[in-house]
């Protein structure tokens, strides 16, 4: 079975490369985008089969909202954590994804990959039972 | 298959700094040099790659594009790093390199590259640089 893919879309660099390196140490194939530019690029190119995106709502220009307001138009089955400290946005990010913005920065990397774990786990759950 | 960075069990994977503003470029060089056994960082701008030296992050080989955007290129980086972290190996990649950028790096790539040519300058450079 390949390994299921994480993108983390990011603009610090200090916080992604600790995040991703912690999760490729739990198994994942790990992308890393340093905008949502660069992420519509990965997702839309087909460079590998992503399962999650983690994004930032708190980013520069195209935050995480935009987003994933594309990607459930352009890849409505790739999962979406937003995370930041908009917690007023909780709203807004329930529309648009099934996790968050729950997580806090600096990202507690156990905490991030309960999340992905769990909405792994779900969505498996959900295909199985098609 | 015994990746190259772990052939001596004991020794620490080497740490790979990847300057690449063109993603699906620099993803491709990072997938490829961390099958062969290094620990990839990745940037995409010299301003990101000063960023996490600045933090405290270790490199033990640059691989740079040339052209970039921002204020700082991937010749004036390799001298930056050099300032930082002294005897750090460079390869610049470019398809468009004078001379003398060409001259400050160590191995120079010229795009678009082989992407095994490229993990072997690697492993070449950091073979000469351990001595």
């Amino acid at each position: 079975m390949s390994l299921r893919c994480v993108l983390i879309v990011e603009p610090d660099i200090i916080i992604r490369h600790g995040l991703a390196e912690y999760l490729r140490e739990c198994g994942y194939r790990v992308l890393e985008a340093l905008d949502a530019a660069e992420a519509r690029q990965l997702l839309a190119n087909k460079f590998a089969p992503i399962d999650v995106v983690l994004a930032d709502v708190d980013a520069p220009g195209e935050n995480g909202f935009a987003l994933a307001a594309w990607m459930r138009r352009a890849c409505p089955d790739v999962a979406i954590i937003l995370a930041g400290s908009l917690t007023t946005a909780a709203a807004r990010a329930g529309d648009l994804c099934e996790e968050g913005p729950t997580l806090g920065k600096p990202y507690d990397h156990r905490i991030v990959h309960d999340h992905i774990k769990r909405l792994l786990a779900t969505r498996d759950r959900g295909m199985n039972a098609d | 298959m015994v990746p190259a960075a772990h052939e001596a069990s004991q020794r620490p994977v080497a740490r790979i700094l990847v300057v690449e503003d063109e993603v699906l470029i620099r993803v491709e060089v990072a997938d490829a040099l961390r099958q062969a056994g290094y620990e990839v960082i990745e940037a995409g701008c010299a301003a990101e790659a000063q960023a996490y030296v600045r933090g405290g992050g270790g490199v033990d080989l640059l691989f740079s594009d040339l052209r970039m955007p921002g204020g700082m290129n991937g010749a004036q980086l390799a001298g930056w790093i050099r300032a930082h972290a002294p005897g750090v190996p460079v390869i610049l990649a470019s398809g468009d390199a004078g001379p003398a950028e060409i001259g400050v790096a160590d191995a120079f790539l010229a795009k678009p590259y082989d992407i095994g040519q490229a993990v072997g300058s690697v492993a070449r450079l950091l073979a000469a640089a351990e001595g």
